[in-house]
């Protein structure tokens, strides 16, 4: 198997790395441009929504893996595998984070604003503390998760990198058997579930709905959690469509499994769909001024109205109808080309969320070249940490680890 | 499960329907008085007015609509069993698939009554349906009652459908091996079953299509029956999360009812190595998680309350746990999000004891989930000159009573009758594992 290690891991490629390389430089060149130039807070709007984006799709990534340990799934083996793989992002999300505090002034339109009395909530200091702490624990659950994930999974007869012996050494003091480090798994995947629910939570309320201090819904944060699972499931299928279609990679999945994991992707969709009209009903129902006028700005005003349109089609009508064919979800390319309009579906969503808030008085979407480029820029990031990741633990790109066999 | 075999199924389940003995006729009597005396408050109702129930101003909605929410909340578990861990193919389930679903079916039937019980003059109920008349009446489709009159309606069409279809070749099964009029009346209602492969590939694809089809329709009803509030603008009905909690709850409570059944009725009927107890410890484990989501429901609606600083709402939630109502509001919290964490540890949800008793709590605590969003809101409405205390009456609480046993006299019926475990999935289970079905 080891002998297999250069095979396997073609990410070596430099070809591959340098485009993601390319991504990386032009995304943060354009970045940097944006805030040196006339409008700052075009590229800090850009910057937290693809912040916001990518941390998503790794937080919903690693918990497909979670959960289907934790519901004890057989199929699902080397999807999983791939899942753990969006772990490499954390760090990156965390700094990321970090980051957005000196854009708070172009972020926190309420800022500057009388607030009568939501101040001790709303306030900077406690806002970045509270969503520090929630990270840390969020990020620190997925990494023991993970560290014991790894032990089951890895090829203890390959030794080479620092990192590696770093794991073993921790192992040999820590962990003892399978079946121990299996309940142990069980015990932090709860936990994940339970800081993925809350954390992400939080996030929706501070950095989205926050945007609009006057303005709540009590579905927001689970709406905001539900939504990355779904576009979680979609990087995962998209990953695992890029390297089953790669003839010099070892992974391959059944078109049962494709199927399957199709069929998630499927449900999450309608359950992101349900979450988006249930909101949409009862405020609409309600018809109460300090409810409707979100909605009224996002759903009937221009700009926004169209935008609206065009994200509830191809997050929700669009996939729903294709996905009813049972023969494409089996379809690797299919599925990643449809995976791929989703995440860029709820790019846009995201915008439409924050969009008004930021942008008073807009007379045409605020979206341009330099939107486009950023989000390469994540993209590229994302792809180069996966990378990173895949080729540190080669084993991952097998069809079984150890723990299958 | 490993030394079962096709015949100990078919015994075991078969077995179940030999003549019972004079305790079950007792028991099905006591229950019987118990409907009894519920028809007799009804009528007694009727023939006095609306009047000799609790309800006032402006607490217009009372047992009645709780004991509605809460038997439309008991019916959605038998449809996640039934359909939604079907399609998941979550081989635990179908030991107790059956029963769930006819949970379901009862459960509706009972929810379905409240609101006639509700109506001061039942017999103008028709007015509620659009059928052409002089009276130049149209119902007003806008309204969230009507809207459960069609979600209630759809879905016990659906899960109706969807529980005799599933049973069809045990009927056949029962028809082959009876005799006499037995015979003759499972004759009929199986249908014509022989079992030929054609009949088995259109029964695989029905069934399937009736799980996929259950599933939005399960989850639509209890949006709707939490609609009935959520559209309103009274404060702590009118929330955003109002539609996914009640799912939650709804199944958290129907899990609940489920533990309550299977229990003793693995117990009186022998079902130990086909309800085995790694079955009552999975559907132990979706409590848990269903106890999570309605736990993190009600501390988001606190939150979101202080969060708006909207004075109406945070009044409501400063109400509910330290007024008039504080006792019920307690109850709520500790039976259904405290007590199902007990589950997290192995002992108390392999223990029968613990189950059964954890079980009876939540479905306490679930019943009081609604007596305090639906009493407690409308008791303090926006104007203070408007407020008003709420208590059931006698004739109420008869009402419940005859509900329940009803319900229990209905399942009990059944147990004896018909086969209250799927013979055709428990030889799935054994044919082709517990994971490869569906």
């Amino acid at each position: 198997m080891i002998s297999n290690h250069n095979n396997t891991s073609v990410f070596q490629k430099k070809r591959v790395f340098l485009i993601c390389l390319a991504l990386l430089v032009i995304g943060f060149g354009t970045f940097v441009f944006g805030l040196m130039g006339g409008h700052p807070e075009r590229a800090w709007q850009a910057y937290l929504i693809n912040f916001l984006l990518w941390s998503s799709i790794a937080q919903g990534g690693l918990l497909f893996s979670v959960v289907m340990h934790t519901v004890k799934a057989r199929w699902s083996g080397p999807l999983s595998n791939l899942a753990e793989s969006f772990v490499a992002f954390f760090p990156i999300s965390f700094i990321l984070f970090l980051i957005l505090f000196f854009g708070k002034n172009h972020i926190f339109p309420w800022i500057h604003q009388d607030l009568h009395g939501k101040e001790i909530w709303l306030n900077v200091p406690f806002l970045f503390t509270r969503d520090f702490v929630g990270l840390l624990v969020l990020y620190g659950l997925g990494f023991v998760y993970l560290y014991h994930a790894l032990w089951l999974k890895l090829d203890r007869s390959m030794s080479h990198g620092r990192i590696r012996k770093r794991l073993y050494s921790g192992w040999d003091r820590s962990i003892s058997d399978a079946q121990r480090c299996r309940d142990r798994m069980t015990i932090f995947g709860i936990l994940y579930i339970l800081a993925f629910a809350l954390v992400l939570s939080l996030i929706g309320y501070d950095l989205v709905m926050s945007m609009d201090p006057h303005w709540y819904s009590t579905l927001f944060g689970a709406y905001t959690f539900v939504k990355a699972f779904y576009i979680g499931l979609g990087g995962l299928i998209i990953l695992a469509s890029i390297l089953h279609l790669n003839p010099d990679i070892e992974f391959k999945l059944k078109p049962s499994q494709f199927h399957d994991v199709g069929k998630l992707f499927f449900a999450f969709c309608l359950v992101w769909a349900d979450f988006f009209y249930v909101q949409l009903v009862v405020i609409w129902y309600g018809n109460i001024p300090e409810e409707t006028t979100y909605l009224i700005e996002r759903t009937m005003t221009p700009p926004w109205n169209s935008l609206a349109w065009f994200v509830f089609i191809i997050c929700f009508i669009l996939p729903f109808v294709i996905l009813l064919n049972k023969k494409v979800k089996t379809k690797p390319q299919f599925m990643s080309i449809l995976c791929a309009v989703v995440i860029m579906g709820i790019w846009l969503e995201h915008l439409l969320l924050v969009g008004p808030a930021l942008n008073h008085h807009a007379l045409s979407l605020p979206l341009g070249l330099t939107d486009g480029l950023i989000f390469l820029g994540f993209l590229g990031l994302i792809s180069l940490a996966v990378m990173y990741f895949l080729n540190l633990f080669p084993e991952f790109l097998r069809g079984e680890t150890r723990e299958m066999k | 499960m490993n030394d079962l075999t096709f015949a100990k199924i078919d015994q075991t389940v078969l077995d179940t329907l030999q003549p019972p003995d004079r305790s079950y006729w007792v028991t099905v009597g006591i229950l019987f008085i118990g409907v009894l005396t519920g028809a007799a408050c009804w009528i007694y109702q009727i023939l006095t007015g609306i009047g000799v129930a609790g309800m006032n101003n402006p607490v217009a909605w009372g047992t009645y609509l709780i004991n509605f929410v809460f038997w439309v909340g008991i019916a959605h578990s038998g449809t996640l069993i039934s359909a939604i861990l079907h399609l998941l193919r979550a081989g635990w389930r179908n030991p107790i698939a059956r029963a769930a679903e006819t949970m379901t079916v009862f459960a509706v039937c009972i929810a379905g009554l409240f609101p006639f019980i509700h109506l001061g003059r039942v017999w103008l109920v028709f007015y509620m349906l659009p059928v052409p008349n002089q009276r130049n009446l149209w119902q007003n489709f806008q309204s969230p009652l009507m809207f459960d009159v069609v979600a209630i309606s759809t879905y016990l069409t659906v899960s109706s459908l969807f529980w005799f279809t599933g049973m069809l070749p045990d009927l056949a099964v029962i028809r082959d091996r009876a005799t006499g009029l037995r015979k003759k009346i499972f004759t009929v209602i199986s249908l014509g079953w022989t079992g030929a492969h054609e009949q088995w590939r259109h029964y695989a694809r029905g069934y399937l299509f009736f799980a996929a089809l259950a599933t939005p329709l399960v989850i639509s009803v209890h949006s709707v029956v939490s609609w009935d509030f959520a559209l309103g603008v009274v404060p702590g009905w009118h929330t955003t999360i109002f539609a996914p909690y009640f799912v939650a709850g709804a199944i958290h409570s129907g899990l609940a009812m489920v533990l309550t059944l299977m229990i003793p009725l693995r117990k009186i009927f022998h079902y130990e190595k086909i309800i085995t107890t790694g079955v009552l410890e999975n559907v132990a484990k979706t409590i848990i998680f269903t106890g999570l989501i309605v736990g993190f429901a009600y501390a988001t609606e606190f939150f979101m309350a202080w969060y708006s600083q909207n004075p109406l709402e945070m009044a409501i939630f400063k109400y509910r746990p330290t007024g008039d109502y504080a006792v019920g509001f307690w109850i709520m919290v500790v039976c259904n999000t405290i007590i199902p964490l007990l589950l997290f540890f192995k002992h108390i949800r392999t223990s029968i004891l613990w189950l059964f008793g954890i079980s009876i709590l939540i479905n306490i605590g679930m019943w009081y989930e609604r007596f305090v969003i639906i009493i407690s809101s409308v008791s303090r409405d926006f104007i203070p000159h408007a407020w008003g205390l709420y208590s059931p009456t006698i004739i109420e609480f008869g009402i419940m009573l005859g509900a329940f046993c009803l319900f229990f006299f209905f399942f009990l019926l059944f147990v004896k009758h018909l086969p209250s475990v799927s013979m055709t999935e428990m030889k799935e289970i054994l044919e082709q594992g517990e994971d490869h079905v569906g």
